[in-house]
């Protein structure tokens, strides 16, 4: 070689030394990872160019996908994983992007673009899995969603290497069957019960002595219920208790055996048993506080009514700190009062739930529960009263909870209620923008739809508005066109516009 | 107090050579080639490099380190750690490089050709280095490991004391030998005698020399207080910017090995006036 090839070679080598390789391909995905999300960074912290912002996000995130397949790790399986880490975040952030801005479609289309390489690696395949279901739930996809479930039972593990169970996995095919039922699809419903009591059986068997066969066994126990197989379930959930493996779950079981119990006929002491069994033994249980609950049901179940208020006073005692729980111990307190006629008490602790528990779902829904007494106690006159106060204090509720997605439960449940008070106060006007408000605020609820529908009937035939009629349903074809509402909508606009 | 003096005056008197560019190049050699293991660092990730650095990362931080941009978390850390070797089998070179073009030019002899010269005697550079590369790689392994051993629940008093203390006895490590390369180079002595006649001036002027050598020094504790803050840097600005912190350390250890050298020159030139 002489000094003149010298420059060329060096060259060459430098070239060769700056190539691809599975570990640069993967760095360099990285860094635009990186970079990426710090427009998302920017994004939040400046919502006034978040438009502009978001639409440089999708792109660098689209790019990231494009540029950097799962090939270029060319089979290292370490780097594959890595590189795979890297495209599954790109595209979870990329979804989310397009469902902020209301791109459905594209959201889904950008998890399942990822989804079918994560089928190897157990860890992706659950985060591409975990956010596909939330997507589809809200709003609803029933059978995508079932098809994702479907998916996660049949392909992904349900044990993770230390033999414990992954929720999102053992779960699922119960979920199909809640979603079927939720949908009203009864047969399929029946059918993957039949699927799901076969893949726990599979489970328990081929996980034998782990946590995973408990909670395969405890999920075999659910479907016997299901199936209406009480004695079934609760022998199921009594042998689990057995296991080894068991001890971790022992207060999930006794719950679910104390709700087995208080189904079967004549055996409702022995779900106060297993129920107090656990108040007793795991009084920190996540479900103590809901057992103490039950145990109030049971007793007056059994027309105990003074056994049953007993249980449920000791919740806020036991639980002060648990809200919700304390707010459902006045309810249902409120609820045993009533039925043996105490009517006064009932009216009072009602009340009582509405002061010191406004925030919760019983105090929203004691105002209401409140005119119910009130007229079932012959005080007629006092009902208009409660009436308008319960609108006030729905209206406030709304307006102070404001359209923040934390609160979303409590302000559609608020409205619904003001749309319900508003009908007995026959208010129509209100009622119409209570309606409006929801469908408008949450798009994606569920209900949202009939919400529309809903509003343009009392703009029609109590406020005889047309227009305003047509107006709404017409709001209703073009967010949701694919809804079979919408062209119900469209029918209807059409005979409104021929009747005007 | 006289040694204070003789202390300030070689400070002052390097000061004044500042602007001499015929200086600089030895100082300017070490900087760059630190300047090109920094950039190189950075793009370990390229084959060209991932060779050498991959496994060597990998061992010493773990794999996180590999992966963007935790990589820049570990850049002053990992740099400092490879730099130490440069430093010794380079750095010995172009200081001695320096010191003799210091010398020259201080005494107004003809430059002659330094380059030569000293990598005639490289050998003798390196070993007469190795003492102070050894006992600073004692230090350097020596102290987290005592520092370890108090567990990570140390008071912050505790964690500042052990950083200075590391710090001190760094320049006293630096201050005992930093005559050699003179003796080597400009009085031709052989390895021993020149490592015996460094350490007997240092002795000599002991305040001066420590003073010389830690006053420059002293840059060194808002450089590392800055670099031990690579998150807050890394999560503010960029990662990236690690590394251009870790640039500017470089370009302010050139002026720091400059005023050493230049002060020590000074000190070794007067020190026949010196009294102790």
């Amino acid at each position: 070689m002489n000094r003149r090839q010298l420059p060329g070679l060096l060259a060459l080598v430098f070239l060769v030394g700056c190539g691809a390789t599975p570990l640069s391909s993967r760095y360099a995905a990285e860094k635009r990872l990186y970079r990426a999300r710090e427009v998302l960074e920017r994004i939040a912290n400046k919502p006034e160019a978040a438009s502009a912002l978001r639409e440089e996000a999708i792109e660098d995130f689209k790019a990231l996908l494009n540029d950097f397949p799962l090939s270029r790790a060319q089979g290292d399986r370490v780097e594959t994983h890595a590189l795979g880490s890297v495209r599954t975040m790109a595209a979870v952030h990329l979804s989310n992007l397009y469902r902020d801005q209301k791109q459905r479609k594209e959201a889904i289309a950008a998890l399942r673009s990822v989804r079918g390489e994560t089928k190897g690696d157990p860890d992706l395949a659950l985060k591409i899995h975990g956010e596909l279901i939330a997507l589809l739930s809200r709003p609803l996809e029933a059978d995508s969603l079932v098809d994702v479930l479907r998916d996660c039972a049949e392909q992904l593990s349900p044990a993770d290497a230390d033999g414990r169970p992954i929720p999102l996995v053992i779960e699922a095919p119960l979920q199909v069957v809640d979603l079927l039922q939720s949908v009203g699809e009864e047969t399929r419903a029946k059918f993957e019960l039949e699927n799901a009591r076969a893949y726990y059986e599979d489970v328990a068997r081929k996980h034998a002595g782990t946590e995973t066969e408990v909670v395969a066994r405890i999920e075999l126990a659910k479907v016997a219920l299901r199936q209406g197989r009480v004695d079934d379930a609760d022998q199921l959930l009594s042998e689990v208790r057995g296991l080894a493996a068991a001890q971790r779950y022992e207060g999930a079981i006794l719950f679910s055996q104390g709700g087995v119990r208080a189904q079967k006929p004549g055996a409702g002491r022995e779900a106060i048993a297993a129920f107090r069994e656990l108040i007793r033994r795991f009084p920190d249980d996540i479900n103590a506080p809901q057992a103490l609950l039950q145990t109030g049901a049971v007793w007056n179940a059994l027309g105990q009514p003074d056994s049953a208020l007993a249980a449920l006073a000791e919740i806020e005692a036991k639980y002060p700190r648990d809200t919700n729980a304390a707010a459902n111990a006045r309810l249902a307190t409120a609820r045993v009062m009533a039925q043996s006629k105490h009517w006064n008490d009932a009216l009072r602790t009602l009340r009582s739930l509405i002061a010191d528990y406004p925030r919760t779902p019983p105090g929203l829904l004691a105002p209401l529960e409140l005119v119910k007494y009130l007229d079932q106690a012959g005080q007629k006159d006092a009902v208009p009263g409660a009436l308008r106060e319960a609108s006030q204090t729905y209206e406030r509720m709304a307006n102070d909870l404001g359209s923040d997605a934390a609160n979303r439960g409590l302000v559609t449940q608020a409205l619904d209620h003001l749309v319900e008070v508003s009908e007995a106060l026959e208010d129509w006007q209100k009622a119409v923008n209570a309606l409006l408000t929801r469908a408008q605020n949450f798009p994606d609820d569920p209900r949202s739809p009939l919400a529309y529908v809903r509003a343009a009937g009392m703009l029609e035939e109590r406020l005889k508005d047309r227009a305003g009629a047509i107006r709404t349903l017409e709001l209703l074809a073009g967010r949701y066109p694919d809804s079979p509402l919408a062209e119900r909508a469209k029918d209807k606009i059409q005979e409104l516009k021929g009747s005007q | 107090m006289s040694q204070l003096n003789l202390a300030v005056w070689a400070l002052w008197e390097s000061l004044k050579d500042f602007h001499r560019r015929r200086l600089w190049p030895p100082f300017l050699v070490l900087g760059i080639a630190q300047l090109l293991l920094v950039l190189a660092l950075t793009q370990f990730h390229l084959p060209l490099f991932s060779w050498a650095f991959v496994p060597f990362l990998r061992k010493t931080f773990g794999e996180a380190v590999l992966h963007y941009p935790i990589f820049f978390l570990a850049l002053p850390d990992l740099f400092s750690r490879i730099n130490m070797f440069m430093d010794y089998l380079l750095g010995c070179l172009t200081l001695g490089v320096a010191a003799l073009i210091i010398w020259r030019s201080a005494s107004h002899e003809r430059s002659g050709q330094p380059w030569s010269e000293a990598s005639k005697r490289y050998a003798s550079l390196l070993l007469g280095r190795t003492p102070a590369f050894a006992l600073i790689l004692l230090m350097s392994y020596g102290l987290p490991i005592l520092f370890s051993a108090q567990g990570e629940d140390a008071p912050g008093s505790q964690v500042r004391a052990v950083r200075y203390g590391g710090f001190l006895i760094g320049v006293l490590i630096e201050s005992l030998f930093v005559y050699t390369p003179i003796m080597l180079l400009v009085e031709k002595k052989k390895l021993f005698d020149a490592l015996r006649s460094a350490v007997r001036l240092t002795m000599k002027v002991p305040v001066a020399t420590f003073l010389f050598v830690m006053l420059p020094n002293l840059v060194q504790i808002p450089l590392s207080v800055a670099l031990r803050r690579a998150d807050v840097v890394m999560n503010n600005l960029s990662p990236e910017m690690v590394a251009v912190m870790v640039m500017f350390t470089i370009a302010a250890y050139i002026v720091v090995n400059y005023f050493m050298v230049a002060s020590a020159v000074r000190v070794y030139g007067a020190r026949g006036e010196v009294k102790s």
